[in-house]
């Protein structure tokens, strides 16, 4: 099973989830929050590889284009700018789809690589292997990471189960790490914010039709918008963590929750059996 | 040569927009004959890429020369590959008092900045 964790709203909880249920599972741990993955700080210990990610854009040949502007004219990105007499390419702007490449008559489009980001594996002690992309700072997008470390990921984990711990917000970034995902925990917290960003997240997942249910951290018994909104729209909430000062210390420290703490393991392990009633699908504990 | 204005609507007087690539509507300006004209901002609602749009629209037209806001990085650096100078009003906020000063020298160009990725 590809086990997606999702949020809407950053800061929820999707990477104390994400590694928590990876310590409990053994299964591969696939941090796709590119622009600030940190789940492999929870897992110090083993040998690391990387490989670099590159994305192409256009080169513009100047002795065989003629100015005529239709690749700036299809260019759904404004990526190229073409003048009488001069032209420019703005590299972070293109997406590489080709388009440019396709609509010019005088085969004046070559491709140049840039390297935008890297996929990092971590072989840990165990023989199990969590893997993270990066995105180089300043570049605009890492979808092409996303896709890669997701492929990538399907190689390695070879028959085991899949965690995904996915980007916040529902751009680009997230929907690339939510495909193809079996189900989603979308994560979230009792806050209007909360509330707001998840209501955003779940048209996302209610579009791209991913099965998903609704996790509560750092919950409390004095609020219960997130318990009301999902009760309305008969969204199932197939879980809850407590707000926790020491859980947010423990945290911080590195320290994985499911070790420290034995409640916070009794509901993540509540939250695994959910997912065993939600899909049928059983993520064994390690013994 | 014509220099052009980004500004907030299509009428004289047009105020200079606070935004370069988002700005509604053009103002241009033919030194040679005085003639004027608006022109919309096709790029104005993009939802990427409306500083580089803009600029194409400038290009179309064959512009020498902008005023208004500062272009972002990447209208800035697509604006030098097209040697199209892009010049601040400073306080001005009257486009055609914004174009006669251009025409005195009075106004600074923007310097180049640079692309994100290479900041």
């Amino acid at each position: 099973m590809k086990l997606c964790i999702a949020s809407g709203k950053g800061g929820t909880g999707k990477t104390t989830l994400a590694v928590n249920l990876t310590r409990l599972t053994g299964s591969t741990l696939v941090d796709c929050d590119i622009e600030e993955p940190n789940s492999h700080l929870y897992f110090p210990a083993g040998t690391d590889e990387s490989v670099t990610v590159a994305t192409e854009y256009p080169l513009i040949d100047d002795d065989r284009c003629d100015n005529c502007g239709e690749c700036a004219r299809r260019c759904a990105f404004g990526a190229l700018i073409i003048g009488k007499k001069a032209r420019s390419v703005v590299q972070e702007l293109c997406h590489a789809c080709g388009a440019c490449e396709l609509v010019c008559t005088k085969g004046a489009i070559s491709w140049g690589k840039r390297a935008t980001g890297f996929i990092h594996d971590r072989t840990q002690t165990d023989g199990s292997t969590l893997t993270w992309g990066v995105l180089n700072t300043g570049e605009h997008s890492g979808v092409r990471i996303i896709k890669q470390l997701r492929e990538h990921a399907d190689i390695i984990a070879s028959g085991m189960h899949q965690i995904i711990d996915a980007p916040p917000g529902t751009g680009c970034h997230a929907a690339h790490a939510l495909a193809g995902s079996d189900y989603t925990i979308l994560v979230t917290e009792q806050t209007l914010f909360g509330l707001h960003d998840m209501r955003l997240a779940i048209g996302m997942l209610r579009e791209m039709g991913i099965p998903f249910g609704v996790f509560i951290n750092k919950d409390s018994s004095d609020v219960a918008i997130i318990d009301e909104y999902c009760e309305q729209e008969g969204i199932a909430i197939i879980g809850r963590l407590p707000f926790s000062a020491d859980f947010a210390k423990s945290g911080a420290d590195g320290d994985l929750l499911s070790d420290a703490s034995p409640s916070a393991r009794q509901s993540m392990v509540a939250l695994l059996n959910a997912i065993k009633r939600e899909t049928g699908t059983e993520l064994e504990l390690l013994s | 040569m014509i220099v052009a204005v980004s500004v907030t609507g299509n009428k004289i007087p047009a105020t200079i927009d606070s935004r370069f690539g988002r700005a509604p509507w053009f103002l241009l300006y033919d030194v040679e004959t005085s003639d004027e004209c608006f022109i919309p901002n096709t790029a104005a609602e993009a939802g990427t890429g409306a500083g580089t749009g803009a600029v194409q629209v400038l290009a179309d037209i064959d512009v020498n020369c902008v005023i208004g806001a500062e272009p972002g990085p990447k209208a800035a650096d697509a604006l030098k590959a097209l040697g199209i100078d892009a010049f601040n009003p400073g306080t001005i906020s009257d486009a055609v008092t914004a174009i006669a000063a251009w025409r005195e020298g009075k106004l600074e160009r923007y310097q180049r900045s640079n692309g994100l990725y290479r900041a």
